[in-house]
């Protein structure tokens, strides 16, 4: 099997598109720690490959520590990756300086706290238009009101402060200041998982319909893998820094094909106590990123390892159209 | 068969310089002997408050007001302080939500656990000790033997909620309360504590009142459910009545407003906003919020109707 | 720009403030009271502080002389209330400095990290192992004694102090949300610095400023107490100290009303430094 990296058959050229980028931050930091420890580095991102198409959404799903929120940084540009690369429209990220917040922007996962206490919600919205030359002074008071009114925000919450806001009412001020500067690409972190039941599905309908409207392209960071179904057209799982499976929503549910995928899914607990459930239960733990397994870095909890995987890293390989998959024996491939 | 609690209109209330808060309002419940009973709702509805008012935990300016928590017959609001002791920990305990915050992080956790045992029992520490690495073992701790020494922060969070659950059973309490003790967890590791509590906890014969505003769980785990609103139950009702069949509005929206990653179906929004507590409407506190809202639900809040047998709603538009 | 109309609204929402602390009412009250005395001190004064008169020295408190006379016969009550204009503009300018210097160069030092941030804390940190007083006196030593060199000697033995409390506030909110979602906008580390992060950190410096004025009227005081400050025939209250130990024993208002001036101006600054950090803090916290 060979690594084939790119998207087949599709035409069009990929907004986002990353190869290979790995991001290790050095954990024995001073001179001691390295003799005694050796030196020893946390493997956030440790070579993950993926292309987002015009227009698609991309959920990237994963449990804690395995290096999302990491990869949207150095998307961003607020990291450096330690290898690799990251190209936007075909541009290298390195080469866009100020001007990457005009196409990418992000959806915080935090919400209010990412508003600045001090300032009003007006205050906020117009600061990052100028800022980014959206608009010149003169037409700002109407495009603060645009965006807003885009989110379903009343207007006259431009004179109110972040702590005044409800949780879903801030996460909305989030998404109009993110789409005011009209981004190619959206990365959403986690943009529910601070609210309510009742306010997220708002919040996530709100992004579905934007999404639709303005033909977003967005890659979408989350664990709540219920809400992906909805909103998504492809998912990547991601484990301990790598991707795992990157495969189309509607199949990647019905037949997983990587076994962390399966456990992953088969873990989400149903509101139906009359539906039969394959329950799976991993053994252990998430190991830390610094000390990563041999060969497959899910073998040690993995239900089906076999030999090979405690000794050989298996790539991410195309398994059949539009299906990638890192594993040495992938399930349901008989389908 | 026996009731193992039952609480009676129950009313708990904090007082903030002018304003009075009703963390729960006029709340009954029943928990039978061997039950599961789950209770749902969003933040800032009470459960958490509920389950601190059963313990008599309520922080001031909380302050139960009025009402009975009959434990085993007992009402525990008329005990005292030297009581409740007795009965804190070892006929009646709490699993928390956040492992971090509620161990010790200067004590290893099999001392604390041994603390719990020793306290109620006239065990010496190194029977408490073997019974305390046993019932480790019990619950999936890896070499329970060494483990037993480890301060919390060489633990991981699926390890640590393990801890307060040994913390929970080690004296075979008869109700156990469980407040969000999966929240703050991974979906893999939630998966891990759900069925140690299936296998470990349930089957014991101790009661457990599970709490979470996450109903998905309850589906597997729970005999019973009740959901909060504001403060005030409005539903409950038998696991397979109440997710086939919700009465309440309230309960109705919640469970379709669930994504559900094994069905494609929209999502369902409730409008409005979460009830401001100190603010609350006149009537039913649902009504801004209601489809199916009508003049009678402004007058009082609904007394309960059971619609069918062990299934009741506070609703008058049912 | 930015900073006056965000001066002119702390102002508006701190006067609303005021009323939630009764500590800060009092202490501002005490710091009006003697402002106003120093503003109208030549209306006020019923003698020339300066004027000799060797025929009424040594003269107890009477009515012609409310505060009695020092040695060369000058009304110290007049002295005294001349003695507030010195009291005022001293810690006034001290604090001035110490804002213009300090706390720029810790938001910036920040900001930008690395070596030039170590060495210029390490220099801080040099400066304020030694008790100021102390540092106050061996730089007015070196420089020569008079009222412009210990305005100098007072503010550098102060910046350190300052600085480390901006410093250790703006790490902590540098590492907050809504700063890394400005980087993520695309503003530039001069719109972080100065809108961003100098806005949450304004309420802290204004406590510890208001603090210093009592302490920098204390330094002041004692530095021209040992006749290294204001010097005579200038009527400091300091200065009035020193002269009046001599001759405590029989002529004791010379020393208690300078004295309690003192006192009462440093307990006001800071009952109103402590009020303000009442009434700014709790309500910025939600």
């Amino acid at each position: 099997m060979n690594l084939i990296i790119g998207c087949g058959v599709i035409m069009s050229e990929p907004i986002l598109s990353i190869k290979n980028i790995k991001k290790h931050f050095l954990h024995t930091k001073n001179i001691l720690s390295r003799i005694i420890y050796g030196t020893k580095w946390v493997r956030a991102v440790d070579g993950v490959t993926l292309d987002i198409q015009p227009r698609e959404v991309l959920a990237l799903v994963g449990e804690s520590g395995c290096g999302k929120t990491t990869l949207a940084k150095l998307i961003l540009g607020i990291l450096q990756a330690t290898s690799g690369n990251i190209t936007i429209h075909g541009k290298d990220l390195n080469e866009y300086g100020k001007d990457l917040s005009g196409k990418c922007q992000l959806i915080f996962q935090q919400g209010r706290a990412s508003l600045n206490p001090r300032k009003t919600i007006g205050a906020l919205l117009k600061e990052a238009m100028l800022v980014n030359t959206i608009t010149s002074s003169r037409g700002i008071e109407q495009a603060v009101d645009e965006v807003m009114e885009m989110v379903d925000l009343d207007t006259e919450f431009k004179n109110r402060y972040p702590h005044e806001l409800s949780g879903g009412q801030a996460q909305r001020v989030v998404i109009a200041r993110a789409l005011s500067l009209k981004p190619s690409l959206l990365i959403a972190d986690e943009p529910t998982s601070a609210l309510d039941v009742s306010i997220q599905a708002r919040i996530l309908n709100l992004l579905i319909r934007l999404q639709k409207n303005l033909n977003l392209t967005m890659l979408y960071i989350t664990h709540n893998l219920g809400s992906v179904r909805q909103i998504a057209d492809k998912v990547a799982v991601m484990y301990l820094g790598k991707i795992v499976e990157i495969c189309g929503t509607e199949e990647i549910f019905e037949y997983p094909m990587h076994p962390y995928s399966e456990a992953l899914f088969a873990a989400i607990p149903i509101p139906d106590p009359m539906i039969e459930r394959k329950i799976i239960v991993l053994k252990g733990e998430t190991p830390s990123p610094i000390d990563l397994p041999s060969g497959c870095p899910f073998h040690p909890r993995c239900l089906y390892e076999k030999d090979v995987c405690r000794s050989k890293v298996p790539e991410l390989t195309q398994i059949t159209s539009g299906h990638w998959i890192s594993c040495h024996f992938p399930l349901n491939w008989s389908k | 068969m026996n009731t193992t609690l039952q609480i009676n209109k129950l009313c708990a209330n904090f007082y903030l310089g002018k304003k009075i808060i009703r963390a729960v309002d006029n709340v009954d419940l029943r928990i039978d002997e061997g039950e599961t009973i789950g209770l749902a709702g969003e933040s800032g509805c009470g459960k958490s408050t509920l389950a601190r008012a059963i313990m008599r935990l309520v922080p001031p300016p909380g302050k139960i007001d009025s009402g009975e928590i009959l434990f085993r017959e007992k009402d525990l609001l008329n005990l005292t302080e030297n009581e409740l002791m007795t009965i804190r920990g070892r006929d009646l305990s709490l699993i928390f939500q956040d492992p971090s915050t509620y161990l010790n992080p200067t004590v290893p956790i099999g001392r604390q656990i041994c603390d719990v045992v020793t306290a109620h029992f006239s065990d010496s520490y190194k029977e408490a000790q073997n019974k305390v690495i046993k019932l480790l073992g019990d619950l999936g701790i890896p070499e329970p033997v060494h483990r037993f020494n480890n301060y919390p922060h060489e633990m991981s969070g699926g390890m640590k909620q393990r801890v307060l659950i040994a913390m929970a059973v080690c004296c075979n309490p008869g109700l156990i309360i469980a407040d969000e003790p999966t929240t703050a967890l991974d979906v893999t590791i939630q998966r891990q504590i759900l069925e140690l509590i299936k296998k470990n906890v349930m089957h014991r014969g101790s009661s457990l009142l599970f709490i979470t505003h996450d109903l998905s769980i309850l589906a597997e785990i729970c005999d019973r459910i009740y959901t909060m609103y504001a403060g005030r139950v409005v539903e409950t009702g038998r696991a397979k009545d109440f997710f086939l069949s919700p009465l309440h509005p309230y309960t109705k929206k919640l469970l379709q407003a669930i994504p559900r990653h094994d069905v494609k179906k929209p999502l369902v929004e409730i409008p409005g906003s979460p009830p401001q507590l100190d603010n609350l409407p006149q009537g039913c506190s649902f009504y801004p919020r209601c489809e199916k809202r009508s003049d009678i639900c402004l007058t009082a809040f609904p007394e309960p109707r059971e619609i069918e047998p062990d299934h009741w709603v506070w609703c008058y538009n049912v | 720009m930015v900073l006056k109309r965000f001066f002119t609204k702390k102002l508006k929402k701190s006067l609303s403030g005021f009323k939630s602390s009764n500590i800060a009412l009092i202490g501002a009250c005490i710091i009006l009271f003697f402002a106003v005395i120093a503003l109208f001190a030549p209306v006020i004064a019923p003698y020339d502080p300066y004027e000799t008169n060797l025929e009424e020295t040594y003269q107890a408190p009477s009515r012609s002389h409310l505060f009695g006379t020092d040695h060369v016969g000058r009304d110290i009550f007049s002295r005294v209330i001349y003695g507030t204009r010195i009291a005022f503009g001293i810690t006034l300018l001290v604090v001035a400095i110490e804002l213009v210097i300090s706390v720029p160069l810790a938001l910036i030092s920040t900001y930008i990290g690395g070596v030039f941030d170590e060495v210029v804390m390490r220099i801080m940190d040099v400066i304020i192992s030694i008790p100021h007083l102390l540092l106050a006196i061996v730089i007015v030593a070196l420089m020569g004694p008079g009222m412009r060199n210990a305005i100098i000697a007072i503010s550098i033995s102060y910046m350190p102090m300052l600085a480390r409390l901006v410093r250790s506030v703006s790490l902590s909110i540098k590492e907050e949300p809504y700063i890394e979602a400005c980087h993520v906008l695309g503003f530039g580390s001069p719109r972080i610095v100065f809108s961003h992060i100098l806005p949450n950190i304004v309420s802290v410096i204004i406590v510890q400023l208001s603090l210093d004025l009592g302490y920098a009227l204390i330094d002041m005081a004692s530095l021209s107490f040992l006749g290294l400050g204001v010097q005579p025939p200038r009527a400091s209250w300091g200065a009035m100290l020193s002269l009046g130990k001599t001759y405590l024993l029989h002529s004791p208002w010379m020393t208690i009303f300078p004295g309690i001036c003192i006192a009462l101006l440093v307990f006001g600054f800071n009952l109103f430094g402590i009020g303000l950090g009442d009434i700014l803090n709790p309500r910025s916290r939600k």
